[in-house]
């Protein structure tokens, strides 16, 4: 499968990027590059979990606060700055959701559920389209925040952990664990 | 119960990066208390020290 590229970037990069956030540790007005850089991803990654776009710009904003009110307990640890900023846009979404300023949503295009539909089926057709869209509801939403950001954002198992809290490997047992789940749904639907 | 959308239209490049405000942002960063930093304690300890080994000097 092919993943996002975005999250790979050469040490060059990462140097530069580290360069950005120190100088951001002494005085915050030098993590501008760094929000112009990330701000799209990060709004991006929340847009696809709630429901709406002004929600979605207000979580953004509360991430890129919250990074850099935190920026001094930033410790690098050889991947991009972009894990970090996610982190925390996963733990500000959750926020949101227990303080119903946003609903939880999942954003799919009809290549993807076509796609996942071919994996389980072999036949793609417009009811077991359907069924897909019934079953992935039916998900634990720590099984849905996997599937989503594997087969629906294309993110590696090395990114999946990293914003998840967990090893490579982990990610990819629990990944395919949730695979299995949501085959076993959507086998059980009508 | 979680929803789902399919297809939903998406924002282009140019509608996000118009809402960008790093001026915002940098306004909403709460301001550092003087007093938690370590060089508040060390200014505040050696202008002590020194305070009052100027009233013992003058005291002898």
């Amino acid at each position: 499968m092919k993943t996002n590229a975005m999250y790979y970037q050469s040490s060059f990069l990462l140097e530069e990027e580290l360069q950005i956030i120190e100088k951001a540790k002494l005085n915050p007005a030098h993590f501008a590059p760094l929000y112009k850089k990330y701000h799209e991803a990060i709004f991006r990654y929340i847009i696809k979990r709630v429901d709406e776009e002004e929600a979605a710009f207000d979580i953004t904003s509360c991430v890129f606060i919250k990074a850099l009110t935190n920026i001094q307990r930033y410790e690098f640890r050889g991947v991009p700055f972009s894990s970090w900023l996610f982190r925390i846009a996963k733990s500000e979404l959750y926020q949101s959701f227990r303080d119903n300023k946003a609903k939880r949503t999942v954003n799919i295009d009809s290549i993807q559920v076509a796609q996942l539909v071919e994996d389980f089926t072999e036949v793609y057709s417009e009811e077991n389209k359907a069924k897909l869209i019934k079953a992935l509801p039916l998900l634990k939403d720590s099984q849905m925040q996997l599937i989503e950001m594997r087969f629906f954002e294309k993110r590696s198992f090395r990114e999946m952990g990293e914003i998840i809290g967990l090893t490579e490997n982990n990610a990819k047992v629990k990944t395919f664990r949730a695979l299995v789940k949501l085959k076993e749904v959507f086998n059980k639907l009508k | 119960m979680i929803k789902i959308y399919i297809d939903r239209p998406s924002l282009s490049s140019e509608e996000i990066n118009s809402r960008r405000d790093f001026n915002y942002i940098l306004k909403q960063i709460p301001k550092k208390k003087i007093w938690l930093s370590p060089w508040f304690y060390g200014a505040v300890g050696l202008s002590s020290v020194f305070i009052a080994a100027t009233l013992i000097l003058l005291m002898k």
